[in-house]
């Protein structure tokens, strides 16, 4: 069990979808990328050491949505209106409240974007971090522990043949 | 600076060398797109050469398993054969054979390559409580009882999750299946 594992430290960083969802966890010398999709948990992981960069795209998802679900509230709330009608104003409230809170919380969760881990011979999207700001989150928790893996090694210091030290009476000898 | 190249995963386009300076705000020149690259000293390394088996040079020296001109470099921790740098699997907690290795990521026991779980414990607690929608058929909570005691030693989820859920589970369908039951008894002895 990974939360009692004193190795695996989850992130604050939790990803969900229609279907799924998914969560990251990092161990001393990779990240571990649990994802739930029906009754299945795939375990994904990737090693600091082979982490060659992490690249956030921002998206237009959210300009969309937001335009969408403005749509939305406001035909929603306009058409019953229309009707003066005391069961449309009722579906309409609901459907206003439906919409309204979709937008708002896509407004508060920020810019959609996706983003991606470039290892030699991958190239892989993470799984449900589809917010600007919570890719931004994960960047900065993998940074520290990606540096400390890939930190240079000091170079040994090359070996030098040591000369005997000559003494005086070396000296007077030669 | 590598051979390695960055792309946009917008257009594929390849990225300036000026977003090497981690982590920059930037935007792609083909496409305009918004990025933050972040690139680690991995990306500047030059790629591992491949490492060939070494020859066996002396009599007597202990050769692979598998390659008897190879000299041997490690010992596989599940069977104990020989193995050459090329068929030595190294992994964080020991050295394994190809077979070994194989084996043991298909039967989940090295934990560092096991790639999924089945949920059974999800899957007992769900068709119990699909069998309560139709608890006068008590095949489905019978159905969930016989997969529940099947799949009772199956390694759990790897996350926070105990068996409390099977057990729920397990416990619902004996429920449903003696209700079930007693329900079709009484409809045969009311017929009776």
């Amino acid at each position: 069990m990974l939360s009692k594992d004193p190795q695996f430290r989850k992130l604050k960083i939790r990803g969900a979808g229609l279907i799924g969802s998914a969560s990251y966890w990092l161990a001393p010398d990779h990240l571990l990328i649990v994802t739930i999709d029906g009754y299945t948990e795939r375990y994904r992981r990737i090693y600091f050491r082979d982490i060659q960069a992490i690249i956030i795209r921002r998206t237009s998802t959210w300009i969309w949505l937001t335009v969408a679900l403005s749509a939305l509230t406001i035909v929603a709330g306009i058409l019953p209106m229309s009707t003066g009608e005391i069961e449309g104003l009722i579906s309409g409230g609901i459907m206003v409240a439906g919409f309204g809170s979709g937008l708002a919380f896509n407004l508060i969760a920020g810019p959609t974007c996706s983003c991606r881990i470039v290892t030699a011979v991958q190239n892989r999207d993470l799984p449900h971090i589809n917010r600007w700001r919570k890719a931004n989150r994960l960047l900065e928790a993998l940074q520290n522990e990606i540096s400390r893996v890939q930190r240079p090694t000091p170079a040994a210091s090359p070996e030098v043949p040591v000369e005997p030290i000559s003494t005086a009476s070396d000296q007077a000898t030669a | 600076m590598a051979g390695a190249i960055l792309e946009c995963p917008s257009c594929h386009a390849p990225l300036p060398d000026g977003l090497d300076v981690a982590p920059t705000i930037e935007r792609c020149g083909a496409c305009n797109t918004r990025l933050r690259v972040a690139t680690f000293p991995a990306f500047f390394k030059p790629p591992p050469e491949a490492q060939p088996g070494q020859t066996a040079i002396e009599d007597g020296e202990a050769t692979c398993f598998h390659h008897d001109q190879k000299r041997a470099v490690a010992t596989c921790d599940a069977c104990g054969k020989f193995l050459c740098q090329l068929c030595d699997v190294e992994l964080p907690t020991g050295h394994f054979c190809t077979q070994c290795f194989e084996q043991g990521a298909r039967k989940g026991k090295i934990a560092e390559v096991e790639r999924s779980r089945a949920r059974y414990d999800t899957v007992v607690l769900m068709l119990a409580v699909l069998g309560l929608l139709f608890w006068t058929v008590p095949l489905l909570p019978l159905g969930a009882l016989i997969f529940g005691i099947v799949k009772r030693n199956a390694p759990p989820s790897l996350i926070h999750r105990s068996r409390v859920r099977l057990y729920v589970g397990m416990t619902l369908a004996v429920i449903e299946f003696i209700g079930g039951c007693a329900f079709w008894i009484a409809i045969w002895a009311s017929n009776k």
